[in-house]
């Protein structure tokens, strides 16, 4: 199977070095401080932000900043084939943990001492490029929630298939086992916050390709941005702020 | 960042460390991008253990296998699993039970590292396909975390892998009749009879951690435990010696700029390729103590100066000085194991490439085992023995002086040490060999003479 | 100045600006912290910085932390010979969704003659207590006090179930049953 035809279409009628189409919504769900929809193709996850509160366990509220708590879940239906997972998965641990890890960097924690900010986040369809879903629809959600953060955060995928660096796997081009790289960043100070690759290339390779995956970052903060933007305008509208 | 017991460090101590990093000094001397000492330990009498010393940090890593059906979904591929421990005695933040994020995160990476990049080959462990394969587990156990456990564990598999053996399988051919057992019966052949094989491996990733301080300029290399405790981030590169890299590991910490890492990961080729220079230097010693060890048990055994011999492509022992039962147990395994030759040497591993020119070791390490002489006869008599001894022991002359500890008193040992450990096999231990060869081929009478054969010092 | 911001963007140089709530400076630059609106409050005229002051004003959530100095509505779940423990329902003007622990402790509970001071005669389970945060106190819960004279229990109810009123800083009486209960009670003029 050719994941490039020779006109230069990948598998879903995209350019090698195009994004799927994002599409965010805010407030979704009412009973938390914040929350966040983020739809890129066809990956569609949610996020919930509760915080900042007390620490549940309040043995684990550090005394100068906030603790990050961040909860990871999927569907039975998100990948094609049903399937029950009991409880956590090493998986979702895994993924749990990197998206903690870009918020860490992310939300000003000296601000908020002794509180907890917890994040849920729910993966309803998963068709590549999850993590990176992950991170965006969390930092939406905080966002959403007021939390003051230092920075957008904005994740994107990209990968290396017949010799050519693609942008924003979708599943099929993931399974094929060849070089993904997820990473996120910080577009206006422009910093890498996180970054996972896996499969083995080349240095050269990678660096083509990670950079690739830079300027997707900074393509879906520019997306994300607009509709934050947009969502605050009508709310200050609404109240007459404006 | 949870509150684990080791990342609690005083302001005064972590301004301390900044401000020596600032001036490219670290606090327990080293340069920025140095390694601490790696030691390394095998054990005597494991064929796949390895403890690794990353300055104080200890890892243990050991390497089982067990013969069973493969998964439904992959009939031919044997498979790798990973297990790490962080035992309470490594450090005051581990507790006992389920095993924790770090756990979790080291077993990843060791994942992502060797199994992920298909560093082992898998295809290799199968032995009847949609039967048996052999399934690797790798158990890691932390014994003193010191800081940077990624590089040690993964250090620590890695020798472990390379150092282990799995006792050879062989599949006698079914159909024709003969055997009473089902179509393909799987022999397990004990190590004394068959050498062990090593497992195959394309290539070698390492992991190499930073520290990343404070705005991402200050950069060290294998952070010790304060160090990490004082540090904003880590990255780990897990780079083969080839300049590939395998994997990239970045769970959140401060940020960098995209130039740094890429400096970062080509620092760690530089690095990874040291690191196994050294991995490689230690297995062969590793390997020669091994062999010697076999020779001494051997020599101790044989009332007559046993020299064994067998040559590249397989066949049996010749135990000179025996006389007629000696050489009927000799023909009925040779006959059997002919069967086999032509299997055996079809595939990857069987003996090493003992060559004129001189034995490799490395070679064995990176599993690439050939048969180098299919042609040879099947016995050798004792003149050719000792000519070939001679040879050897020239070759390893040439190779220099090598540190056979104890034992082996004479030039011969050491030469029929060599031989040995480039051949294949070893002598057919009579209880379990041939009771294995009875269950595939059950023959008659040479059979009877055969099992009233002593062996030699059992 | 009513312009919609996005956290990151670069608003004013330090030089220039005062860096108000919902922004940090970073860089010599201050960028904004939250999305929303941005303001300029101009400098108080007398004052040494005459720098304006630009600010991010969020429409919608906002997060709410008790601080240093914030007075705070609570309500007393229980007494002890030692300290009161109260759940923190409001600050200032904001009502928190999910509540916070705070102890008054027998030293914080009034000024003059702390030290014969009876918790039971001051405090009982479900009286709402005007207090002030004087610390973020130990893991547990935050430290108040109410020894100022408009700090102390604005509103109780009697062994009768009747709301009490004031008759001094120190006593309640219900009007139902005419009995009168000691409590601290804040000065509400």
């Amino acid at each position: 199977m050719e994941f490039v035809s020779p006109e230069g279409l990948r598998i879903d009628g995209r350019r090698p070095q195009e994004l799927r189409a994002l599409q965010c919504k805010f407030g979704v769900l009412s009973c938390c401080d914040g929350s966040a929809l983020f739809q890129a193709g066809n990956t569609k996850v949610f996020a919930a932000v509760y915080g900042p509160r007390v620490a549940d366990i309040r043995g684990q509220a550090l005394h100068d900043r906030a603790l990050i708590k961040c909860e990871y879940a999927h569907a039975a239906f998100s990948t094609g084939a049903a399937r029950r997972r009991r409880g956590r998965s090493r998986k979702s641990t895994e993924l749990a943990a990197l998206v903690r890890g870009a918020l860490e960097q992310t939300i000003l924690v000296e601000l908020l001492p002794r509180a907890q900010v917890e994040v849920c986040i729910q993966v309803l369809f998963a068709d590549g490029g999850v993590t990176a879903a992950c991170i965006n629809a969390a930092m939406l959600a905080v966002a959403d929630a007021g939390i003051p953060v230092r920075d957008m955060v904005a994740a994107c995928g990209a990968g290396h298939l017949e010799a050519m660096p693609l942008l924003d796997l979708n599943h099929t081009e993931a399974a094929t086992g060849g070089l993904e790289v997820c990473v996120a960043l910080h577009p206006a100070l422009d910093r890498v916050v996180l970054l996972q690759a896996d499969a083995k290339a080349s240095v050269d390779t990678l660096e083509a390709v990670t950079t690739l995956a830079l300027q997707g970052c900074k393509a879906a903060a520019g997306a994300m941005r607009e509709a934050l933007l947009q969502h605050v305008r009508s709310l200050a509208a609404r109240r007459g702020a404006i | 960042m949870q509150r684990d017991l080791d990342t609690l460090l005083s302001n005064s101590e972590r301004n301390f460390i900044l401000k020596a990093l600032k001036e490219e000094q670290r606090i327990d001397g080293r340069r920025p991008f140095d390694y601490r000492k790696i030691q390394y330990q095998f054990p005597a009498d494991e064929d796949g253990s390895a403890t690794v010393q990353l300055g104080a940090t200890r890892v243990m890593a050991v390497v089982t296998a067990a013969l069973e059906a493969p998964f439904p979904d992959r009939p031919n591929e044997g498979s790798l699993r990973f297990n790490v421990e962080l035992s309470p005695m490594a450090s005051p933040a581990f507790e006992v039970g389920r095993p924790g994020e770090a756990a979790l995160e080291a077993m990843r990476l060791l994942e992502r590292a060797l199994r992920d990049s298909r560093a082992v080959d898998l295809e290799a462990l199968c032995v009847l396909v949609g039967q048996k394969v052999w399934h690797v587990r790798v158990d890691v156990h932390v014994l003193d975390h010191a800081g940077n456990l990624a590089d040690a564990a993964g250090l620590a598999a890695l020798a472990a892998l390379m150092a282990f053996r799995r006792p050879e399988a062989s599949v006698a051919p079914g159909g024709g009749g003969g055997g009473g057992g089902e179509r393909g019966a799987v022999t397990l052949h004990a190590p004394d009879v068959r050498e062990p094989l090593p497992l195959s491996l394309h290539h070698l990733p390492l992991a190499v951690t930073f520290g990343l301080f404070e705005g991402g300029e200050a950069v060290v290399l294998d952070p010790s435990l304060k160090e990490a405790a004082a540090a904003a981030g880590m990255l780990t590169v897990i780079a083969t010696t080839h300049g590939e890299v395998c994997a990239l590991h970045k769970p959140g910490g401060i940020g960098i700029s995209l130039s740094q890492t890429m400096r970062l990961v080509r620092v760690a080729c530089a690095k990874a390729a040291e690191v196994a220079e050294g991995l490689r230097a230690a297995l062969r010693g590793h390997e020669t103590a091994r062999v010697a060890r076999r020779v001494c048990r051997r020599g101790a055994q044989g009332a007559d100066a046993g020299a064994l011999l067998d040559d590249a492509a397989g066949a049996v022992a010749v135990v000179p000085g025996l006389g007629d039962p000696g050489r009927a147990a000799a023909a009925a395994g040779g006959a059997h194991l002919d069967a086999l030759a032509g299997s055996s040497g079809a595939r990857n591993g069987s003996g090493g490439a003992l060559e004129p020119g001189g034995m490799d070791s490395s070679d064995a390490e990176e599993g690439s085992r050939t048969s180098a002489r299919p042609g040879e006869p099947r016995k050798l008599p004792r003149a050719g023995l000792v000519a070939a001894a001679a040879v050897v022991g020239g070759a390893r002359a040439r190779q220099g002086p090598s540190s056979l500890p104890e034992q082996a008193p004479g030039d011969n040992f050491e030469a029929i040490a060599a031989m040995i450990a480039g051949a294949a096999q070893g002598r057919p231990h009579s209880g379990d060999a041939l009771d294995l060869q009875a269950a595939v081929k059950p023959k008659s009478g040479k059979r009877a003479k055969v099992r009233k054969w002593q062996p030699l010092g059992t | 100045m009513a312009a919609v911001v996005c956290p990151g963007d670069r608003l004013h140089p330090v030089a220039t600006h005062r860096a108000g709530s919902g922004t940090y400076v970073h860089q010599q630059h201050i960028h904004a912290s939250l999305v929303g609106v941005s303001h300029l409050q101009p400098p108080e005229p007398g004052s040494d910085d005459q720098r304006p002051v630009v600010s991010v004003a969020r429409s919608g959530a906002q997060p709410v932390l008790p601080q240093l100095g914030d007075l705070v509505t609570c309500k007393v779940t229980k007494v002890n010979p030692r300290l009161a423990s109260a759940d923190i329902l409001c600050v200032g003007n904001r009502p928190l969704d999910a509540s916070f622990t705070g102890i008054i402790r027998l030293q914080d509970v009034r000024a003059t003659e702390a030290d014969k001071v009876e918790i039971y005669s001051s405090f009982r389970p479900g009286d709402l207590v005007r207090a002030e945060v004087v610390s973020l106190g130990d893991s547990r819960s935050y430290f108040l006090s109410t020894a100022r004279n408009e700090l102390g229990v604005v509103y109780a109810k009697s062994a009768a179930g009747v709301q009490m009123v004031p008759i001094s800083w120190q006593e309640m009486q219900c009007p139902q049953s005419k009995l009168v209960e000691k409590r601290k009670v804040a000065k509400t003029a």
